[in-house]
């Protein structure tokens, strides 16, 4: 049964925050499965190189330039989401994966690694996405619930 | 804990598939029976979901493994060992980061800072640590390595530890590969945790919050002790 979905632009303006995106099951299931995706993956900027060489520098140690096959094997520099899932205000688990397509379920005696097995209760649930990375100006997310 | 002092290897920094790493969390156990550790910390990004599997694996193969999580925010790396606190990982910013780390230590658990110096945003986010300076009065550890230790950035990690140490910041040295998949252990280090009596993961975290630790090589030679005057004993 579809329970929610919602599809998202996420810009520069939204990098490092926690976005919620609540919905109510209507009733107990017994599973429920998260899907998610975003694109692009890969930031594909002009100044990649220049980013990932002012990281550098600002970690390495003074007078220690990092080498150029340092920085591009950095490359190319990555938008990165990830996903929590809340019941009832409290964190069911959260997936920290670098993909940008994924599914996750949560049931009763079982869950995908990195969440907690949970009853699939009836009530206010919440999708989260953490913005690690935003490069682009705009990245698109959709999410999508199911419950069974 | 009695008798005499042992000190074992340990690799106090590991990922799962329950964040992004690539073993199972039994993989990682028997991967760390292969290199002759005696301990492991389970210190996957923002879950403890694969601890239980990990312990199951440990008790099988003789390995010990402390439950963990490191908390993975946009400011910094934070791992925290033992298991008994549940904070969520989402909370914990630079204002509250020692409130936070000092909610978990009073709830048993063990607090580090993680690769203080590594490349950060846009590369690594939060891999650099941008939290204030007050978190060294409530931290228990510091990875003053990581990685391979010839990482240009843990030279900058090396001074600050020896900086904070002899300020009087007790602060145990540990090392952290952040091991994430198997591969050539060529380059890499331990932490030395010494231990007194059974090898368990509680007399581990009590080594540690008690200062006996060393970061070693893989040969086991020792780069930097946690001195111990910092913890009011005689060198």
């Amino acid at each position: 049964m579809e329970i929610y979905f919602a599809e998202v632009a996420l810009t520069r303006d939204d990098l490092h925050k926690h976005i919620a995106f609540p919905f109510v099951l209507p009733r107990d299931m017994s599973k429920m499965t998260v899907k998610y995706r975003y694109s692009p993956k890969r930031y594909g900027g002009k100044d990649a190189y220049s980013l990932a060489l002012a990281a550098f520098r600002d970690a390495y140690p003074e007078g220690v330039e990092p080498e150029e096959k340092e920085i591009l094997d950095e490359l190319p520099l990555n938008n990165h989401v990830t996903l929590s899932l809340e019941r009832e205000g409290a964190l069911v688990g959260t997936a920290h994966r670098h993909s940008d397509n994924a599914e996750y379920f949560v049931s009763r005696t079982a869950a995908s690694p990195g969440f907690t097995p949970t009853e699939v209760r009836g009530g206010e649930w919440a999708v989260v996405l953490s913005t690690h990375a935003i490069l682009d100006e705009v990245i698109t997310a959709t999410i999508e619930v199911t419950a069974e | 804990m009695s008798g005499a002092m042992v000190y074992y290897p340990f690799e106090l920094h590991c990922h799962t598939i329950h964040s992004d790493g690539r073993f199972t969390p039994r993989e990682l156990v028997e991967a760390a029976a292969e290199r002759g550790l005696r301990g492991i910390a389970l210190t996957d990004h923002n879950t403890a979901s694969g601890v239980d599997e990990a312990v199951r694996a440990g008790e099988e193969s003789g390995v010990v493994v402390i439950p963990g999580i490191e908390w993975t925010t946009f400011y910094g790396h934070i791992t925290v060992l033992g298991g008994h606190s549940d904070i969520d990982w989402r909370t914990v910013t630079p204002d509250n980061a020692s409130d936070k780390i000092l909610r978990a230590t009073q709830s048993g658990d063990i607090a580090s800072l993680a690769h203080p110096y590594r490349v950060g945003y846009p590369v690594c986010t939060g891999g650099r640590s941008e939290f204030p300076a007050e978190i060294f009065d409530v931290l228990t550890g510091y990875e003053v390595c990581s990685g391979l230790l010839d990482d240009p950035t843990n030279s900058r990690s090396l001074k600050e530890y020896s900086e904070l140490v002899s300020s009087g910041k007790r602060l145990a040295a540990l090392y952290g590969r952040d091991w994430h998949a198997k591969g050539n252990d060529n380059g890499f280090g331990v932490t030395l945790i010494g231990i007194s009596g059974v090898l368990n993961a509680e007399n581990a975290l009590e080594a540690i919050r008690n200062g006996y630790t060393a970061v070693a090589d893989g040969s086991g030679h020792i780069i930097i002790k946690t001195p111990s005057e910092a913890y009011g004993r005689k060198q």
